[in-house]
């Protein structure tokens, strides 16, 4: 595939560059404000995969999400057909489907571009999970800040009740599902999947331990299944293609198309679609057009969102799925890739990422209540040379003491860039030290 | 029923139990903040971490089930298969527990000097067990200013370490939700979501026993003196007639503090502010009767107990006994009761008594859970009922209005003590009044003989609560110098008049009393125990 077409939608202020070729799978009717219709994506096959999954048991629809080793594209890679066959069969209370469109990971604007420009997609995506799962009730959680995006979605869903594809007996197919667009108030937590159950019934967004599960006990202590956009907007080519093509895209064990979100010092940044797997070097140089300035080095790449572990410009040939970027000891997590050039203060870096942490996490357990403004006060005397070689490793100890034994993953996120950095430039943290300054930010 | 190991014991439990449940009842301590028996457990403290063999990370005992684990999922220790095997005392637990401690530690004021806390506080006694010792947090600490919640509940701010015990009460105990979470991550404190909504529910002061530091500070106990300093002493409350458990401090005879006790047939872990605070009241506005007195010449003047027994004596000697008649006091004690019974049958030769029902106003109902402050202010209305017979004293007001009856025996104990027209009117008619009252009060006004009678925190014997369940009451302050107990003074009383009632002490009274009350026959004072007994099978 060649750089992508660079379609630049003029209605939407954020989204600056989309690239997709044509052999683009999610991305490549994208052409907003056109490619927002029923119509327009009717027109490109759109709804076909949901008259076909109705034409299937409900099982053979989850078996085929299964077969097709479908992995969540919110973070963590879980399988979703596994996920979806956790829903009990019968159930006395209605079982729901949430969409988790929150997405506010640093680094991160690709579940946006689906809603902003093809919603049609991911709804079609719900219908075909809602009814695999006997879902009766589905909602859209999306972040409070895109108004925008929430406002396609209100259009798609209008539409959507107009024809038919939703609301009572759907397309003569005797299946009822209602669907709401619910918009949180700009909190990262409330992506987290419980704290998102939370915000959805009205409180406040603050995780839930599990178990239970929130296929046990969901939305409302109904028996509730959270995906991603992205991972939801893969069904309906699923059921219209079969497993077997979908497996046929990228590497086996993490298959399918996939988003690119890169930002930070290439020339071209934006969000990119490839079929899983694509070799970073080859995005960043071939694709994205190489650093943005020819005179400076690549440093460093956080891959997946600010929490991931940072790679360095030496490990950049790893091919960008789920089990490669593990095996190089970083996550493939959101794929909102940020590019750094040797201009970079890695510390500077991190702590602009602590900040990030401290200030969203929720407070409600002590290791990363406490943990996080400490490593964000630590890491603002080790930039501004105010530190000792024992605070770098205080700064590792207190990471590794909010890894694991937090409510969320949300304190893990925290300590895994702290312990990443400080294991791939160490160096950098004991030069702030003994210069008593940092040696890159010339602001200090 | 899975079979399960923590540390070094076997246990087979019920199928979903908690292992922090689990591990105390086998006597193991797992320190824990978040976590309280009466309330949900969001896990949030992770003081209580614990390591679970197989599992990927240290569990929060406290929200940690146990369940039977299908075949291919058991744990194997030394060729023994369990459904779960868990260590509270590894080193990654000990490592665990100390960072928590260092984490909770780091923007804790330490201020224990004048802490209210201290002495009772948890993290003052985990520190101990469980923490370093020294901090390695050079960074300034936060600080919050403090608040006033509501009348009762004073928020110190800085040191609380956002257990969300407090807000989990107002949610799931009373069901009034004043309490929240402003801000969030390590500015989240906690607050009342409105000015216009204070925390003042009747129960509002219970936050300050289960704030497990000394964020939460009741404004009454307030700066008073440092906890060890108190000596202890465990009674029910009598401000009303759910009897609540309750443990009393006192120091010199007077009393700083009441908190509940648990006990979970009457009170589970509560009790109301009102019966809690109530020993203002008897200590500082009321001015208690403490000697006999008799009336002379229109006035009531202190007498000697010989004096005041004579003037009783002498001045019931010209009634016929069907002229005389008693009521007793739902603020008795059940003993007290029997023994004024007793008296009057003995002594007066007369039947006729009967029980006032004390002070009456609106119930309250916790909504998420059964608490109930009782309607019936006084605290034995329903063991008179069961002791004196089902009669009340309005049919012996009528026949003093009628001049059936001359002369009375009332025994008070009601702070709040209203007389009806009707009760004036056949108050006066009387001819002979005596009136056993802690204050003076609306009856005394027409009584011949005082003699000044007990509260609650003074007496010993029983009460019967509104669930009928029947409860020893300790004294917890010791009766001013020329103050008799009650039942003594119904003993002496029986005794000067010739009706001796064979008792000495309080010991058998209570034996007795069971015996020939029928509601209570097959209960034997053994029985009754700390947590008392259900007198209605
Ligand atoms: C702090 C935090 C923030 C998260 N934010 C998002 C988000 O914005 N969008 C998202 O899809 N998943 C997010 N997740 C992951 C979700 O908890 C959940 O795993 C995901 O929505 C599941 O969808 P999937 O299985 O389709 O990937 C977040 C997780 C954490 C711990
Ligand atoms: S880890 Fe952080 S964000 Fe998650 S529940 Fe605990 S305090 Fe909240
Ligand atoms: S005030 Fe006390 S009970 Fe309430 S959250 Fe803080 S420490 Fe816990
Ligand atoms: S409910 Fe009644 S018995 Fe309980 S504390 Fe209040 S007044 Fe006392
Ligand atoms: S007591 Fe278990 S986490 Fe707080």
């Amino acid at each position: 595939m060649q750089n992508g077409n660079g379609k630049v939608p003029a209605s939407i202020p954020y989204m600056r560059s989309v690239y997709a070729g044509d052999e683009a799978v999610l991305l490549k009717h994208y052409n907003p404000p056109e490619s927002l219709t029923l119509k327009h994506y009717q027109q490109h096959g759109g709804y076909r995969a949901l008259k076909k999954a109705f034409s299937m048991e409900q099982d053979a629809v989850i078996e085929e999400v299964k077969a097709a080793n479908l992995r969540g594209r919110g973070g963590a890679g879980f399988p979703a057909g596994l996920k979806w066959s956790f829903m009990p069969k019968e159930s006395d209370k209605p079982s729901v489907l949430v969409c988790n469109a929150d997405e506010s990971e640093p680094g991160t604007f690709k579940d946006r571009a689906l809603m902003n420009g093809v919603p049609h997609m991911l709804l079609e995506g719900m219908i075909i999970a809602a009814y695999a799962m006997r879902a009766s009730l589905s909602y859209i959680y999306i972040r409070g800040e895109m108004v925008h995006e929430a406002q396609c979605l209100e259009n798609a869903i209008a539409e959507a009740y107009a024809a038919n594809l939703l609301g009572k007996n759907i397309l003569g197919s005797g299946y009822d599902l209602e669907m709401a667009v619910h918009r949180g108030a700009g909190a990262y937590i409330c992506g987290e999947e419980t704290g998102l159950l939370e915000s959805l019934e009205g409180k406040r967004g603050w995780p839930r331990t599990k178990p239970p599960f929130p296929a046990q006990y969901g939305a409302f202590g109904y028996p509730t299944t959270v995906n991603n956009v992205e991972t939801l907007a893969c069904v309906p080519h699923i059921i219209n293609n079969g497993a077997a093509w979908f497996k046929s895209l990228g590497p086996e064990q993490s298959p399918g198309p996939k988003l690119y979100c890169v930002s930070g010092h290439v020339k071209k940044p934006g969000l990119y679609e490839f079929p899983m797997g694509i070799n970073m070097k080859t995005l960043i140089y071939d694709h994205c057009g190489g650093m943005l300035h020819d005179d400076r080095k690549l440093k460093a790449v956080i891959p997946g969102g600010s929490s991931v572990p940072v790679i360095t410009a030496d490990e950049v040939d790893v091919a960008m799925d789920f089990n490669s970027l593990s095996a190089v000891g970083s996550m493939l997590g959101s794929a909102g890739m940020i590019v750094m050039d040797e201009s970079v203060c890695m510390v500077d870096a991190l702590l602009n990422l602590e900040k990030f942490y401290a200030h969203e996490s929720c407070g409600q357990c002590t290791p990363c209540r406490e943990g996080t403004p400490w490593l964000r006060k630590i890491l603002t005397r080790i930039e501004h040379g105010q530190a000792t070689m024992d605070d770098i490793d205080l700064l590792q100890d207190v990471a590794d003491k909010i890894e694991k034994r937090t409510i969320c993953p949300l304190g893990d996120a925290a300590a895994w860039p702290v312990q990443g950095m400080l294991k791939k430039f160490r160096h950098e943290f004991e030069e702030h030290v003994k210069l008593g300054r940092c040696p890159i930010n010339s602001r200090l | 029923m899975p079979f399960i190991k923590i540390d070094d014991h076997e246990i087979e439990v019920d199928a979903g139990r908690r292992v922090l449940d689990i591990a105390t009842e086998l006597g193991i301590k797992i320190p824990h903040y978040c976590y309280h028996q009466a309330l949900s457990s969001p896990a949030n403290c992770r003081m209580c971490l614990v390591e679970q063999v197989g599992a990927p990370k240290l569990m929060p005992s406290c929200a940690t089930r146990v369940f039977p684990a299908p075949p291919n999922r058991k744990t194997t220790i030394d060729g023994k298969e369990y459904d779960a095997v868990f260590y509270t005392a590894s080193p990654v637990v000990k490592e665990a527990q100390e960072s928590i401690m260092e984490f909770l530690l780091i923007n804790h004021p330490l201020d224990c000097p004048w802490c209210d806390q201290a002495g009772e506080c948890r993290l003052q006694d985990y520190s101990y067990e469980y923490g370093k010792g020294h901090s390695r947090y050079k960074e300034e600490k936060r600080t919050f200013p403090k608040k006033k919640l509501g009348p009762n509940v004073l928020l110190y701010t800085n040191r609380c370490i956002m257990c969300t015990r407090c807000i989990r009460f107002c949610e799931e105990i009373t069901g009034t939700d004043e309490l929240m979470v402003s801000e969030r991550g390590g500015k989240a404190q906690i607050d009342i979501y409105s000015e216009d909504k204070p925390l003042d529910n009747p129960l509002a002061t219970c936050v300050t026993d289960i704030c497990p530091v000394g964020a939460l500070v009741s404004q009454d106990f307030l700066y008073k003196p440092r906890v060890w300093n108190y000596t202890r002493k465990e009674s029910v409350c009598g401000m009303c007639a759910s009897n609540c458990n309750i443990s009393v401090d006192t120091k010199q005879n007077l009393i700083y503090r009441i908190k509940p006790r648990e006990n979970q047939q009457v009170n589970s872990f509560w009790m109301c502010d009102n019966g809690r605070l109530g020993y203002n009241r008897w200590q500082n506005d009321v001015d208690r009767l403490e000697t006999p007195m008799v009336r002379r010449n229109g006035h009531l003047e202190p007498v000697s107990w010989e004096e005041a027994y004579d003037a009783i004596k002498n001045g019931l000697k010209s009634f016929r006994n069907t002229e005389i008649a008693g009521i007793a006091s739902p603020y008795s004690t059940n003993e007290e009761n029997y023994l004024f019974q007793k008296l009057m049958a003995n002594a007066f030769k007369s039947d006729q008594i009967s029980y006032a029902t004390g002070a009456t106003w609106e119930a309250w109902e916790a909504k998420k859970s059964p608490f109930k402050i009782s309607e019936f202010k006084s605290p034995n209305y329903f063991g008179a009922k069961d002791v004196i017979g089902n009669r009340h004293k309005g049919e012996i007001i009528e026949k003093i209005s009628k001049i059936q009856v001359k002369a009375l025996y009332w025994v008070g104990g009601n702070l709040d003590q209203r007389l009806t027209d009707g009760e004036r009117d056949a108050l006066q008619k009387l001819q002979f009044l005596v009136v056993q009252d802690v204050w003076l009060s609306p009856i005394t006004e027409y009584a011949n003989v005082v003699l000044p009678a007990t509260n609650y925190y003074e007496k010993e014997g029983t009460f019967t609560n509104a669930s009928h369940i029947l409860q020893w009451v300790h004294p917890v302050v010791n009766l001013m110098d020329d103050m008799k107990p009650e039942w003594l003074i119904f003993i002496e009383l029986a005794k000067r008049l010739g009706g001796s009632l064979g008792y000495t002490d309080i010991k058998n009274v209570t034996r007795d009393m069971l015996a020939n009350t029928p509601a209570y026959k097959h209960i034997k004072p053994a029985d009754i125990g700390s947590q008392g007994i259900q007198t209605r099978r």
